[in-house]
């Protein structure tokens, strides 16, 4: 089925080594794109992964330079890169406010930039997705800068799509809601051990999702099947945000 | 295609509402990914649309609602529980808003919301006893936004209030239904497109293709074949822990 094919097309996925990344990454080749992985630490395995902390105020342009090096005919970029620093509100630092904003925020903004005008000097066209989360709509207890980051990534998708429209590229996003990967493992670790329970209650298809469960929204948002899709965001929860979380 | 999570081989899917303007190139799509199809539509439009070999044409009025009763037993009886349902139907009048009478309103709400509650819960149940299946509602971006009468010129009648407050209505069925059905692994979502006038609009009334377009950011309307690859996604397994949601093609439109 041509429409959701992939082939030809080479795409970028920030924060690709490991969780939802890594799933979305194995999406895009299944469906026949080329792959620019994207990562923290250097992966030897791989000849196509760029390796940097997108959190340094250079980065973003720097990666987009590097990707265009190796896939110069990129046309997807998948900005899936993002962590969690909160602590509970009242001991919020300074410091993890500035890192999930710079992280989530302003790395987000200037990989699409870098992106899309280097796709304008090719002609335009190109698709890129957002990850951003279910906590950029529904609110959750001491996890307020994540949850405004990621509030900020839904309009970012929104207002991107209404900019970059006129080139042709597609803008869109999903918003996983409880995905089992290394960084929600980390963040239940410390918790109220029945916060899994907790979840798992409301997640109307009865389980935490898995990163592959990702995968395929993706790859549907940047083939031509979703053509006429810009600006939306496909939430991936189980049925989780259809009605409320609630107190634990 | 079938190495693909977006395949649909051996799926059996009914579309209701399958031989309009949408209806035949999602029901066209779900065939080249390999379902069988049930289509239902008014009178001959099913059998004239002529749509292959995997694809059953079948005359519905969804509004009766014992014809609908009776039409999903007997299919559940000769075809099995199927794995996908796509519900395309809807209704309303050519009327003006001063115009429409409280019948009117009435008759427009059955069509859009009664039938599509008859017809959705009857196949549910039937799924939830085998444990798997998709229902695809159609809303609309008027479900979401009002329509904007100025652009609309005399004598043309903008799209009118009981169209979208059964959308809007759709929206929100689709919420409850994926609420309901989870527990079960019943999943239910719902699209929502923009602008698709269809052929005859389009060659009629150049100019208002064209004030549609200038409200939608990719600056153009829909054709139809791209509503087709939404529907085939939230029936396939690429979707499998997506429910409850509501996707716009809409190039835009409910974005700004």
């Amino acid at each position: 089925m041509k429409a959701f094919s992939l082939e030809g097309r080479a795409a970028l996925v920030t924060g690709s080594s490991q969780g939802i990344g890594a799933s979305i990454a194995n999406g895009l080749a299944e469906s026949g794109a080329s792959i620019v992985r994207h990562g923290l630490q250097n992966d030897p395995s791989s000849d196509s992964y760029v390796a940097c902390d997108l959190s340094s105020p250079s980065a973003p342009v720097a990666l987009i330079e590097q990707a265009f090096v190796l896939q110069p005919a990129l046309d997807i970029l998948v900005c899936n890169a993002g962590s969690f620093f909160d602590t509970p509100f009242l001991e919020m630092t300074d410091d993890a406010w500035e890192k999930t904003v710079t992280l989530n925020l302003r790395a987000t903004f200037f990989i699409a930039q870098a992106f899309a005008r280097k796709r304008v000097t090719l002609g335009g066209g190109g698709s890129i997705v957002i990850v951003s989360s279910t906590n950029g709509f529904q609110a959750e207890a001491d996890s307020v800068a994540y949850d405004t980051s990621k509030g900020g990534l839904v309009m970012m998708t929104r207002s991107l799509a209404v900019s970059l429209a006129p080139h042709g590229i597609r803008v869109n996003g999903i918003a996983p809601g409880l995905i089992r990967t290394p960084l929600t493992q980390a963040w239940m670790e410390p918790r109220a051990h029945d916060l899994l329970k907790h979840y798992e209650s409301k997640i109307l298809l009865g389980k935490v999702g898995r990163p592959q469960d990702c995968a395929g929204a993706v790859a549907f948002l940047c083939s031509d099947a979703a053509s006429y899709i810009t600006g939306e965001i496909i939430t991936i929860d189980g049925g989780l945000t259809t009605s409320q979380i609630g107190r634990l | 295609m079938s190495s693909t999570p977006f395949h649909l081989q051996g799926r059996d899917i009914w579309v209701i509402g399958g031989a309009g303007y949408l209806g035949q190139e999602v029901v066209k799509q779900l065939a080249q990914l390999g379902a069988t199809v049930l289509c239902a539509d008014l009178g001959q439009k099913a059998a004239e649309a002529q749509l292959g070999t995997q694809v059953t044409p079948i005359t519905l009025d969804a509004t009766d609602i014992p014809a609908l009763e009776k039409f999903v037993s007997t299919q559940i009886a000769a075809r099995s529980v199927p794995q996908g349902l796509v519900i395309m139907t809807y209704a309303s009048t050519a009327k003006r808003f001063d115009d429409l009478t409280s019948a009117d309103f009435d008759m427009a709400n059955h069509g859009n919301l009664t039938a599509t509650f008859t017809l959705a819960r009857a196949v549910g149940n039937a799924m939830t006893a085998r444990g798997t299946g998709s229902m695809v509602l159609f809303s609309s971006m008027y479900g979401s936004v009002s329509t904007d009468p100025r652009i609309y010129e005399t004598p043309m009648n903008p799209n009118p209030v009981e169209y979208g407050v059964g959308k809007a209505g759709i929206q929100q069925m689709t919420r409850y239904l994926a609420v309901h059905y989870g527990p079960s692994g019943v999943r239910c979502n719902a699209i929502s497109p923009g602008p698709f006038p269809n052929p005859n609009l389009q060659r009629d009334q150049p100019d208002f293709m064209d004030r549609l377009a200038q409200k939608v950011p990719l600056g153009r309307i829909g054709q139809s074949p791209e509503i087709a690859g939404a529907v085939s996604f939230l029936l396939s397994d690429a979707s499998s822990f997506i429910t409850g949601q509501n996707l716009a093609v809409d190039g835009g439109w409910t974005v700004w």
